[in-house]
């Protein structure tokens, strides 16, 4: 295939001599090994490609990655998360796979939900590797003791804030019958397209208003009040542990992939569900988990985009790593692992899911990340009783205009 | 005779309250012990010292190291990087330092005060154009970036140290050491260093204390895992996204710390007299 390629007339991109290609990713030691493996077979399969590898942990990596764009060093193929896609894409760091697609990148195998994700302003500067979709993650026998309804397709916010509610009363608060969820942007995405809505517009502007943010902050008061939410203290407490996960909380919400580290973290047998809704729209979509994006300046593209295609296409390769990359983006690799008990949960509920989730938002505009991070700052603060929702969702939408116009 | 008896209690209270303290402080580093001890899923949100059931197997996952590299590798890249550093440092610092301190020449004081600026400059300001410098050379992903600077006594913080201490030095002796027919070169190996030994050993201690730490500049110039040092390593463990190995990353501070403990007891008795004569406050 790669000589086929190189006929066809890539010579003048492709660098003379034998491909070599820097390949970057954060994650686990668990994935550090898993790449070796996968890597090893990859250069089996394309002996005239040699791949070297390189690893971070999350935050590191980001800060690597910004000084090796800036000082033109960066990897040839490189791990890429959604919430950053834009702002690399508009520096124009990332390499438009769209002239290797259908050539040595074949993205034809990706989900349905999954085949745009990547894709910016018409141009495919990465390619998912595993999707995931935010759900609520609970502890049935918990909501069983209660003698309060199990979440089902269409149950109401105020279904569940009467059933968490409940379990806080019946186990008397250890756990709580949940975290306290406006703490998290992705549980107001999901209302805001419930409405019909969406986090960010078109433009790239913020989909809603002050008072909008005020009123989701506003929504959990009652409940903090009378303490069927974790409060805010205890779950600064276990921090790094998510409430759940440290046995504070009998549901939270989360992407579903979360289950994994949760099951593991907490002694509750725990369960996948719906997100409440009050309308006939559940807010769900496949969001890409992770993606594999290529350097503008990369002097293989043709090589990077066949790891690329190898990475995400090969069945073997989903054996390889199983669940630690999240459930794989494409079919073949979805059918070809051997799924562990809680993955193949996580699968099964997509499966069932997969006809209700809707089309995903376009890649989030530069300086969603930063975002995300000033709303769990100042939703902290209104958690803690520091901020009323009106002054923190103000400073919060003051924040995001100089974000988003800059 | 006088004095004893107001006293006694005064400094029964006096012990009490330092060994109150010393308790506060050796608590997390106790805990710590306890944790790389603990297994994994029990040991956050756990303030207990001592584990139910201590087991080894946080050590065990630990030395198996990661994708396939044993952890004495990750060791013996750190020992490398920080016995290159504190060479580096000790022998470049030390020769900047006699220079300020001892020898005249024009633009002394001027350069002077340039060098104690550069410890104003943040090292995040300073990396983009270093690193573009280093990536035009072809050296990243070599050890040249983290050690080329330690031994042009770029550290002024070294620099600052050892001039202070040298200055204090009787310069009787330097004259005494001319009359005896050494030169510059003559004075500095005869006299100053020989009498900066303190100097040099708080200089050695805390440049290995702050290589072996250090994260930031390993991460940015090193793509290769083998030529990892161990805080590289360390961060691996706790990925955010992905399930952390608490007790792995803890078993393995602890092993990390075991080298640096050893050089701190070898040159602390310099490192306390340098505090000492050099004006340092600690």
């Amino acid at each position: 295939m790669v000589l086929g390629l190189a006929a066809t007339g890539c010579g003048g991109g492709e660098g003379g001599g034998a491909p070599e290609i820097r390949y970057s990713w954060w994650g686990n030691a668990d994935r550090a090994e898993m790449m070796r493996e996968a890597i090893a077979l990859f250069e089996e399969e394309n002996p005239d490609i040699t791949v070297t590898p390189t690893f971070s942990e999350y935050d590191t990596y980001w800060e690597k990655l910004s000084t090796q764009v800036a000082g033109g060093g960066m990897p040839d193929v490189l791990q890429m998360d959604n919430a950053y896609l834009r702002e690399y894409s508009d520096r124009g760091v990332l390499l438009d796979l769209g002239g290797q697609e259908g050539g040595s990148l074949d993205t034809g195998g990706l989900l349905e939900g999954l085949s745009t994700a990547g894709v910016v302003d018409d141009a495919r500067y990465g390619v998912p590797i595993g999707g995931n979709t935010f759900s609520l993650v609970y502890a049935p026998e918990l909501f069983e003791e209660a003698d309060v309804p199990m979440p089902e397709d269409g149950w109401s916010w105020k279904e569940y804030d009467e059933a968490l509610t409940a379990v806080s009363e019946h186990t008397g608060s250890d756990p709580y019958g949940a975290a306290d969820y406006t703490g998290l942007i992705w549980v107001l995405e999901a209302q805001l397209r419930q409405e019909g809505g969406a986090l960010f517009t078109d433009d790239g502007r913020l989909g809603f208003s002050r008072d909008r943010l005020a009123e989701f902050w506003e929504s959990a008061a009652d409940l903090r009040e009378d303490g069927a939410v974790v409060p805010a203290d205890e779950a600064e407490q276990v921090k790094p542990l998510a409430p759940l996960g440290a046995n504070l909380a009998a549901s939270e919400f989360t992407w579903d992939n979360m289950l994994t580290r949760y099951v593991e973290e907490s002694d509750l047998d725990l369960e996948l569900a719906p997100l409440p809704t009050d309308s006939e729209n559940s807010g769900q979509y496949l969001k890409p988990s992770m993606l594999l994006s290529a350097s503008a300046q990369t002097s293989h593209p043709d090589a990077s985009a066949e790891l690329i295609d190898f990475m995400i296409n090969d069945p073997r390769v989903a054996e390889i790593f199983g669940g630690n990359r999240g459930i794989p983006a494409t079919e073949a690799q979805r059918e070809a692992v051997d799924y562990t008990e809680v993955d193949q949960t996580i699968v099964d509920y997509e499966d069932e899911r997969m006809s209700d989730l809707q089309e995903a938002p376009p890649a989030p505009p530069a300086g969603a990340g930063a975002l995300e991070t000033e709303f769990i700052r100042l939703a902290e603060e209104v958690h803690h009783g520091q901020m009323g929702p009106d002054e923190a969702a103000g400073e919060f939408v003051d924040f995001a205009e100089r974000t988003l116009s800059s | 005779m006088r004095t004893s008896a107001a006293t006694r209690p005064r400094r029964v209270l006096w012990h009490v309250l330092a060994l109150a303290l010393l308790g506060l402080v050796m608590y997390p580093l106790v805990w710590v012990a306890g944790a790389a001890v603990t297994p994994t899923h029990e040991i956050v949100g756990n303030t207990r010292l001592v584990p139910a059931q201590p087991v080894l197997d946080n050590f065990a996952r630990a030395l198996e190291g990661m994708a396939g590299i044993p952890v004495w590798r990750f060791l013996a890249n750190s020992l490398l990087l920080a016995v290159l550093t504190v060479t580096g440092i000790v022998a470049s610092s030390a020769l900047a330092a006699y220079a300020f301190a001892r020898l005249r020449f024009r633009g002394r004081n001027t350069m002077f005060v340039l060098m104690i600026g550069t410890l104003l400059m943040p090292f995040h300001a300073v990396i983009i154009p270093q690193y573009i410098i280093f990536q035009q050379l072809g050296l990243v992903d070599t050890y040249v970036p983290l050690v080329l600077g330690k031994f042009l006594a770029t550290e002024a913080f070294f620099v600052f140290l050892m001039v202070q201490f040298m200055r204090q030095l009787p310069r009787e002796l330097d004259q005494a050491a001319r009359i005896d027919g050494c030169g510059y070169w003559g004075i500095f190996w005869h006299v100053i260093a020989p009498l900066s030994r303190p100097a040099f050993g708080t200089a050695a201690i805390f440049a290995f204390i702050w290589s072996w730490n250090d994260l930031f500049a390993p991460l940015i110039y090193l793509n290769t895992p083998e030529k990892f040092p161990i805080p590289l390593a360390l961060r691996m463990y706790a990925d955010q996204t992905s399930t952390s190995d608490f007790g792995a990353m803890i078993a393995m501070s602890v092993i990390a710390l075991v080298p640096v403990v050893l050089f701190f007891l070898a040159f602390q008795r310099l490192l306390v007299q340098g505090m000492a004569t050099s004006g340092l406050k600690g």
